[in-house]
């Protein structure tokens, strides 16, 4: 494998060797890889943010018609806060989906808006094929896509969605399982 | 506090006035609700994916909830 030192690129939505360790990692495994969702598909939520921000100053133009200073100042700290959340709530749920790709197994780590949380793992030597599909306007720009682990058995096939360079990691985890 | 001086708290500044209370209440406590679930689930995320990071992302979840105390007394008290 050629990348063997530690790096962080696409803001830390692809990571070699990171130092981080999982809940069910052995003590003989180590991380090769973790993967999460390209920044580029967190615009939308940034972008909403943005446009709530606007929208909570625009509404001060109308606010003193209808309701009295404390209320306003109340409305406008209030939905200050509410937009933070917003913001932190997205992050949590971007920074705590990955994808691990260690030396002895895939782990796919999900937390559906946050609350819901599911782990898959599948060893690799059940690993049977992989596939990563990237297709449309930003995934060709911006060289993202998913990424297709079908697992042999009755062990669950992992799906890591929109992770950055998915054929490289397709290279790396072919070189893991020697095929 | 007696219940006159409850009573008085809420309908002190007119029907708007109560019902703005009245609205801000529920919402900030859902919205404290809301902050300490949240503040439960870094926990959770901290324990499946331990990063460097985790002490940062634990205060800053214990902070939401310091904010989401501030504002319900601030809809108790100020409105």
């Amino acid at each position: 494998m050629e990348e063997t030192t530690q790096s962080h690129q696409f803001l830390h939505s692809y990571c070699i060797r990171p130092d981080v360790r999982f809940e069910f990692q052995a003590d003989n495994e180590e991380i090769i890889l973790v993967l999460r969702a390209h920044p580029v598909t967190q615009i939308p939520w940034f972008f909403n943010s943005v446009v709530f921000f606007i929208v909570l100053i625009l509404l001060n133009l109308v606010f003193p018609t209808f309701f009295s200073s404390t209320q306003i100042f109340f409305i406008n700290v209030f939905g200050f806060f509410l937009i933070l959340s917003y913001i932190w709530f997205n992050f949590l749920s971007w920074f705590f989906n990955v994808g691990i790709v260690t030396s002895l197994k895939v782990v796919d780590i999900d937390f559906d808006n946050v609350i819901y949380k599911e782990v898959t793992e599948a060893t690799l030597e059940r690993i049977e094929d992989i596939t990563s599909k990237s297709g449309g306007f930003f995934q060709s720009l911006f060289n993202y896509g998913n990424l297709f682990v079908q697992t042999a058995g009755t062990e669950a096939n992992i799906e890591f969605y929109n992770i950055p360079d998915p054929s490289n990691v397709v290279r790396i985890i072919d070189d893991l399982t020697g095929k | 506090m007696d219940i006159s001086q409850l009573i008085q708290l809420f309908i002190g500044h007119g029907a708007v006035g109560f019902f703005f209370k009245a609205f801000s209440i529920i919402f900030t406590l859902l919205y404290l609700l809301f902050s300490v679930v949240l503040y439960r689930q870094v926990i959770t995320m901290n324990k499946t994916l331990e990063t460097k990071g985790a002490h940062f992302l634990m205060i800053i979840s214990a902070v939401q909830i310091i904010v989401a105390i501030t504002v319900l007394f601030l809809a108790l008290f100020l409105l």
